[in-house]
């Protein structure tokens, strides 16, 4: 017998479509690891038993068939803030405690078309607004091979990078955000967090499909197949490493372990360029204020009147602050508060309209980057110390929103580890709808540095 | 001092698309509450908005017949606020790009210019059940297509206005954009107005809301202006107001003042790409606009020599123009249909006991009672009674038929050309009356109207005026 722990997606597919396994057994084994050690970690909101072996079997029949793809029989974990029908997505909120969506997500029907077996939902911050990387420990530890999550300005990459894991932030637009709770509209994207890029390549290529249900989602007209760069190398592929990521707000190790990965590319055949992206240290505050804006407008709709806890009080609007007093944490409290404050009618064009303007910036600059080069390459998280942190708040996600707001796709791998034996993540960004050339470049990495990922398959 | 008033409208118009604006729920006025809304237009998690492409077709035929400017790219903007008949807390409308800018109407010869019209989605309606604590929400109205006609502040008067709403309203309807059901709420206008001395700089403005009928929005305006000048003649300051009219008790009172205004913190909406639309989509569109009422009113006059004051009447309204036009296949004598139609028709109407969406009879068969009139079928003083009839039966239910056919048989009303009958008849009266018969072959003209007066008595229904005195004569020559 093989350990699930250390099965990729790739793997998983070999040994399924071999019969080592049926799809029955694999659901039932990684739901063993879930109960197991979820009351300890409290990585699953809701283990979904029942429909998880009912998705398995019908799995395993397409199996039996012969007419599996590339996810049938696989299990995964979703965030709890995307919709699926008839089972809890409560969101992380008691705004939206026990709330049962009558509709799935659009990833979910595509995974669900695909033969994936969902084995519960993925506990996350409220609405996701938190930014702490907890959704990528389902996969770390075990429960399931791989988990969508969501990104908005880089949950999906910080959790992938402090678990040692490889998360996706796709080209904005590449997935249909109909289903997904929304925090920052122009921000959030859902991505893949797995093992290894290919595995991301592989689920990349299931979920990524125009939606009529979102107007903002294209999908992938040119059909493209994201493994494509798999297994070839970074032979001639331009990477530029800005020096504005490697400052003091990184620290030393993080530093020294994404520009050793560099050099491992630059030796397989990568060509390094430096360069200065000189919108860098606008980045976190214009995320700061126009994913705190579109949040206080998205969250709005949660007042006690259609959804959710419902408050008391004399009238409507003693209801309505009751409602969401009691409703939503304090850090989405903050987030709606600025958000507001930035929209007012006398704070809107020195807060909202600048940084509207600034992000238009953030984006010319990186098309202006990508007409010399196929990749940026930089650190994911700045790993400030926790005293960095509190007095520089906006520091600790300023590797990863220049992305989001740019909706560049991006991916994080595992490039070093720190004194600690944490691991250290370095982040590829590619030009808009360049996932397979990212894909490749860590992929290659992977190889070299995670051999034991590619082990017998 | 004379105080002059200064009014500009915003007109809100429901537009006749099949659904929503923003999801595919069923956009008919009425159902029972919240039978017609969906995950999207309740607002649940992780819906999204996806534009209604009908919409952008009507609010581009509005632009095009107020002569606005059709902008080639749109986009919308969400204004936030809390109001239980709101599930978003949002509204999704135009605040930046508006599709139609720059615009004027003509309306008695007098210009109002168009500010902007842009498109929004409806609320839906909250009901206030005065027994209970509680408020009752009906969301089928919620997401439905609006659009919203601003004016420049271009009129003075009560009657301005009003003329303007009409002619306004008449537009949507011609343009196939808007029924213009007032009752329906399928058009609605906030009056803002202010009063200063003449040459002076415009006063401080009040903006009376959620006006749904003509009258009230004169009724509304009188008042406020009666209102400002007895505050201005006696020194009282004003303050910017939002301001709702009493229908019962013919008053505007204040709602908020300037200071308890909404911050609606607009901002362009993430879910909703900028629409970008080119000169040949806009150009098609407007292709499409059906005839409008001047192109009718010239049709009218110069084609059916129907006189231009009926001509005008008949266009203003487009329900009674097509029915006008639809009972002219039945019998097509525009003359006759006009002239019937503008006396008994609109009489009824008028008093209330029909209406013109709603007509209890066909065109077809209103053509045919004037057709019965006008081709001596029945005596034309019947063709009004025949309509009565037409219109108690249809109200009295049943199974007795309202067909002018059906009606005219019970009542005996059509004239048999029996001449063998007539003459009989005839022969009857002249033998039952020799002194008037021998005073009128002596020369006495004036005793023919007696006896005329006698046959006719007798010949009710059964001959035609012209026919009972033709015969008459001849026998009295004898």
């Amino acid at each position: 017998m093989f350990d699930i722990m250390q099965e990729t997606v790739k793997s998983l597919r070999t040994r399924l479509d071999r019969r080592e396994i049926s799809a029955q057994e694999l659901c039932a084994e990684f739901l063993e690891v879930s109960h197991a050690m979820n009351p300890d970690l409290k990585a699953l909101a809701l283990i979904t038993d029942d429909e998880a072996l009912a998705a398995a079997k019908k799995a395993q029949l397409c199996i039996d068939k012969g007419s599996s793809g590339a996810l049938t029989g696989i299990p995964a974990a979703v965030n709890d803030n995307i919709m699926t029908e008839g089972i809890i997505t409560a969101c992380g909120s008691k705004m939206l405690a026990g709330f049962i969506p009558p509709y799935d997500a659009g990833v979910i029907e595509l995974l669900k078309n695909a033969g994936c077996v969902l084995l519960g939902k993925a506990a996350i911050d409220e609405f996701s607004l938190g930014g702490s990387p907890r959704s990528g420990v389902a996969v770390s530890s075990g429960f399931a091979p791989y988990s969508l999550g969501t990104d908005t300005g880089g949950a999906i990459r910080r959790a992938a990078a402090f678990y040692g894991l490889t998360g996706l932030r796709p080209t904005y637009g590449r997935i249909s955000r109909y289903g997904l709770a929304a925090f920052a509209s122009s921000l959030d994207q859902i991505g893949p967090i797995a093992k290894t890029a290919e595995d991301c390549a592989i689920i990349l290529n299931t979920i990524s499909a125009r939606d009529e249900r979102d107007a903002t989602s294209f999908g992938n007209p040119d059909s493209e197949d994201f493994t494509s760069g798999i297994n070839k190398g970074v032979k001639g592929l331009r990477i530029a490493v800005p020096k504005e990521f490697f400052s003091d707000n990184v620290s030393d190790e993080v530093k020294a372990a994404v520009l050793e990965a560099a050099k491992t590319l630059e030796k397989q055949g990568a060509e390094l360029t430096d360069i200065s992206v000189e919108m860098t240290e606008y980045a976190a505050q214009v995320f700061c204020i126009i994913g705190s804006a579109e949040a206080a407008s998205n969250l709005a709709r949660y007042d006690g009147v259609n959804f959710g806890l419902r408050g008391e009080g004399a009238g409507y609007a003693e209801q309505i602050v009751d409602s969401r007093n009691r409703g939503f944490g304090s850090e989405v409290k903050r987030r709606i508060m600025f958000g507001n404050f930035v929209l007012s009618g006398e704070n809107y064009n020195d807060y909202f309209m600048k940084a509207h303007v600034l992000r238009s910036k953030i984006k010319a600059e990186y098309d202006e980057i990508f007409k010399n080069a196929d990749i940026i390459l930089t650190p994911t998280v700045s790993d400030l110390s926790e005293k960095d942190i509190s007095t520089k708040r906006h520091l600790a996600d300023f590797c990863t929103v220049s992305a989001s707001l740019a909706g560049l796709p991006c991916v994080t791998t595992t490039c070093g580890y720190r004194a600690n034996g944490l691991p250290v993540g370095m982040s590829l960004t590619g030009r808009k709808c360049g996932e397979a050339v990212i894909l490749q470049a860590a992929d290659c990495f992977e190889r070299i540095f995670s051999p034991e990922l590619f082990g017998q398959f | 001092m004379k105080l002059i008033p200064t009014i500009g409208l915003e007109i809100h118009a429901e537009l006749m698309t099949a659904s929503k604006v923003f999801c595919s729920c069923s956009a008919e006025f009425g159902g029972s509450p919240n039978s017609r809304c969906c995950a999207g237009c309740s607002a649940f998690p992780g819906t999204l908005p996806m534009l209604n492409k009908k919409a952008v077709e009507l609010i581009i035929k509005a632009g095009a017949v107020m002569n606005c400017e059709i902008a080639p790219l749109t986009s919308w903007d969400r204004k936030n606020y809390f109001y239980p008949d709101l599930p978003k807390a949002y509204q999704i409308s135009q605040f930046n790009a508006p599709v139609c800018t720059n615009g004027s109407v003509e309306t008695d010869g007098k210009k109002v210019r168009i500010k902007q019209i842009h498109l929004e989605e409806d609320a839906g309606k909250l009901i206030h059940d005065q027994s209970s604590k509680y408020s009752l929400a009906d969301y089928n109205r919620g997401g439905m297509c609006l659009i919203e006609i601003v004016t420049e502040p271009d009129m003075h008067t009560a009657e301005e206005a009003c003329a303007f709403v009409e002619k306004i309203r008449s537009m949507l309807q011609y343009a196939d954009v808007c029924s213009g059901r007032m009752e329906q709420g399928a058009l609605r206008c906030d009056v803002n107005i202010s009063l200063a001395p003449e040459g002076a700089p415009l006063g401080v403005r009040a903006e009376i809301k959620n006006l749904n009928s003509v009258r009230s929005i004169a009724r509304a305006i009188e008042h406020e202006i009666y209102r400002q000048t007895e505050a201005i003649q006696n020194n009282q300051p004003l303050v910017q107001q939002t301001r709702r009219f009493n229908d019962a008790t013919g008053e505007t009172y204040a709602m908020r003042t300037k200071e308890n205004a909404h911050d609606y913190r607009y901002f362009p909406d993430p879910d909703i790409p900028a629409l970008v639309l080119t000169d040949s989509e806009i150009k098609a569109i407007i292709a499409t606009i059906p005839e409008m009422p001047e192109k009718r009113y010239a049709r009218y006059t110069d084609e059916y020599g129907i006189t231009a004051g009926d001509a005008e009447i008949l266009t203003a309204n487009k329900v009674l123009s097509n029915f006008f036009e639809s009972a002219l296949k039945e019998y097509n004598n525009p003359k006759a249909v006009c002239a019937f139609t503008l006396t008994e028709l609109l009489r009824r109407v008028n008093l209330g006991e029909i209406e013109l969406d709603s007509l209890p009879f066909s065109a077809a068969d209103f053509g045919l009672l004037i057709k019965y009139g006008y081709t001596d079928k029945i005596n034309r003083g019947d063709m009004k009674d025949v309509l009565r009839a037409m219109i108690d039966r249809r109200a009295a239910g049943g199974s007795i038929s309202s067909s002018p056919k059906d009606i005219c048989d019970e009542m005996g009303l059509f004239i048999s050309e029996d001449l063998g009958l007539v003459e009989s008849v005839i022969d009857e009266v002249i033998k039952n009356n020799p002194n008037p018969v021998a005073q009128y072959r002596a020369g006495e003209q004036k005793v023919f109207g007696f006896l005329m007066g006698q046959a006719s008595k007798e010949l009710k229904g059964k001959a035609t005026p012209a026919i009972i005195k033709e015969t008459l004569e001849k026998k009295l020559k004898v």
